[in-house]
């Protein structure tokens, strides 16, 4: 079990790492290149979303919202049974001495 | 925590002595057997050789050449760092040693035997490496230096790591995963200095410098956490 | 019930009026639109991530410091920290990878920022992966403390090393010049209740760990002295 998690995560580093070292050897001129490249990119998207909140978006705004507020909520309400569950826990300890 | 003999009675000379004595010791071990650094310089070999062989001899641009270089001499190291520390306590001299001799001597010497057995693969390895994989090396001295250096960082960061390793059982590959992170600035460093070196414009002196100010840096915090490492409750 | 309970149950009505706010009351921003308002949500988890990350190396400092055992639960702490920050750490990289996705059209593109958070991730992954090895073993604690230490003192070198190395497409104070969007004192009043509320969650939830840890040990003592 353990080792299988150390061969995971091995591999996963190995993963990440090819590209840092990639990147780390290539000039800061292709770095520089690429970010050029990427922001020139942007600049031909940025006209696409003209920002005019239709209702339509609004909806999705809602909605999103309301999905991070159950999950919050869903949240909260772990951490408060776990929390009352603890205090619990600590008054019996008291009253055991 | 157990009791380690001062050295402070005999000075800096009983220092200086029992640290001598480690490494006669160290060394007479290892090169019984020579069982870490065959493994690392056969397993650094194999990856050259399986490198340029499926490249079919077709020479790699610097940057890609520098990132092998560097990939090589990362895992032959984590094969054969360790095992100063592992091998203590395989069989169990461990607990001898830190009873009868100071902790600072032990890290001292451990630190100067890695060192060595870094400097023996990169001496085996870099050669093989210019050789096999068609390096135009420009800058000779400069490529030496930034080698040289980069070595003697990894030395330096992963002695400590492997003190750790070794008291969790020197399971496999966790003395790669726990040394990554810490070697990563110095990957990096390493790989862009010999690039430097592979390349017709002139290198900047400021990568082997890091990595000089790195190891130290690195070593001497290494030295004041090692007594929490290595002595026991 | 004490003021650092109420402070830390507090978050319970906080975290509520975070979403409201960064949803209802906050500004859509100029140019990103409504999809600015992860900002609200990244910026915090960013922040809680690198806080848990330095309360854990603190406390891993003055562990290792206290040689007396003056203070108790010094490393439990530490690791609870390093746990709940890894968790933080990787809702940073998700949220933040869909914002660079909506914004920059990519994933991920090793950007400075995106770099450092993930050497923070592979340190915690390493830091546990240690912890796991050395399960049952006295001196887990001082041992993992020295890695933490370790790991966490090569961090600064990677703050004077990345920037120089790559450029960072991140907006540089918070949404930087060049992309025309400043906070207004809404965006800027939602942003700092949001970190607060995530700061406070943080903290309850360490607490909480604290609490079962000495619960632990204290069930742990009972059965020693039968």
């Amino acid at each position: 079990m353990r080792l299988i998690n150390i061969l995971v995560l091995s591999a996963a580093l190995a993963v990440i790492a090819a590209p840092v070292f990639h990147s780390a050897a290539t000039d800061t001129k292709c770095a520089c290149a690429f970010a050029a490249a990427d922001q020139a990119q942007e600049a031909k998207v940025e006209p696409a979303p003209a920002e005019t909140p239709t209702a339509d978006s609004s909806v999705v705004l809602y909605r999103v919202m309301g999905v991070v507020l159950i999950v919050w909520f869903g949240l909260a309400f772990f951490l408060f049974m776990l929390d009352r569950r603890v205090a619990a826990l600590e008054n019996e300890m008291r009253q055991r001495g | 925590m157990t009791p380690a003999r001062s050295s402070s009675a005999a000075g800096v000379y009983g220092l200086g002595s029992d640290i001598i004595r480690n490494l006669r010791k160290d060394f007479r071990v290892e090169f019984r057997s020579r069982f870490a650094l065959n493994i690392a310089v056969s397993f650094a070999a194999i990856v050259t050789i399986a490198m340029s062989l499926t490249a079919g001899g077709a020479p790699f641009p610097a940057a890609v050449q520098s990132i092998l270089l560097w990939t090589v001499i990362f895992f032959s190291a984590m094969n054969g760092l360790s095992h100063i520390f592992v091998r203590e306590e395989d069989q169990a001299t461990a607990l001898f040693l830190r009873v009868s001799v100071t902790t600072d001597s032990i890290f001292i010497s451990k630190s100067i035997f890695n060192q060595v057995f870094m400097m023996i693969l990169l001496i085996v390895i870099t050669p093989l490496f210019v050789f096999f994989l068609q390096v135009n090396v420009i800058h000779i001295a400069f490529f030496i230096l930034s080698v040289a250096a980069g070595g003697i960082a990894i030395a330096a960061a992963t002695t400590i790591l492997a003190a750790m390793v070794a008291k969790a059982g020197g399971k496999g590959s966790l003395f790669t995963i726990i040394s990554f992170p810490v070697l990563l600035p110095i990957l990096w460093v390493s790989i862009n200095s010999t690039t430097g070196a592979l390349r017709q414009t002139a290198p900047s002196y400021d990568n082997p410098v890091f990595l000089l100010a790195f190891s130290g840096f690195i070593s001497v915090i290494s030295f004041l956490l090692f007594r929490s490492v290595w002595l026991e409750d | 019930m004490s003021i650092k309970t109420i402070a830390l149950k507090s978050v319970y009505i906080l975290m509520p009026a975070t979403i409201l706010l960064a949803f209802l009351w906050a500004p859509p921003a100029a140019i990103l639109g409504d999809s600015s308002r992860i900002m609200y949500f990244h910026v915090p988890l960013a922040w809680v991530s690198i806080l848990a990350f330095i309360v854990s190396g603190i406390l891993s400092v003055a562990y290792l410091a206290d040689k007396k055992g003056r203070f108790h639960g010094l490393v439990e702490t530490s690791y609870n920290s390093a746990v709940i920050g890894f968790v933080f750490t990787i809702l940073t990289v998700i949220t933040g990878s869909i914002w660079a996705k909506i914004s920059w059209g990519v994933f991920w593109n090793w950007d400075p920022r995106e770099t450092s958070i993930v050497i923070v991730l592979i340190i915690y992954i390493a830091y546990f992966s240690l912890q796991g090895a050395l399960a049952g073993n006295e001196n887990r604690g001082r041992i993992g403390s020295s890695y933490l230490v370790i790991a966490m003192i090569t961090l600064p070198f990677f703050a004077f090393l990345v920037p120089r190395i790559y450029p960072s497409l991140h907006p540089d104070p918070i949404i930087n010049k060049d992309r025309t969007v400043h906070l207004d004192a809404a965006m800027l009043t939602t942003l700092l209740v949001a970190i607060l509320s995530f700061s406070l969650l943080y903290a309850y939830i360490l607490f909480l760990m604290k609490r079962i840890t000495t619960l632990k040990k204290r069930i742990g003592d009972y059965h020693a002295a039968d």
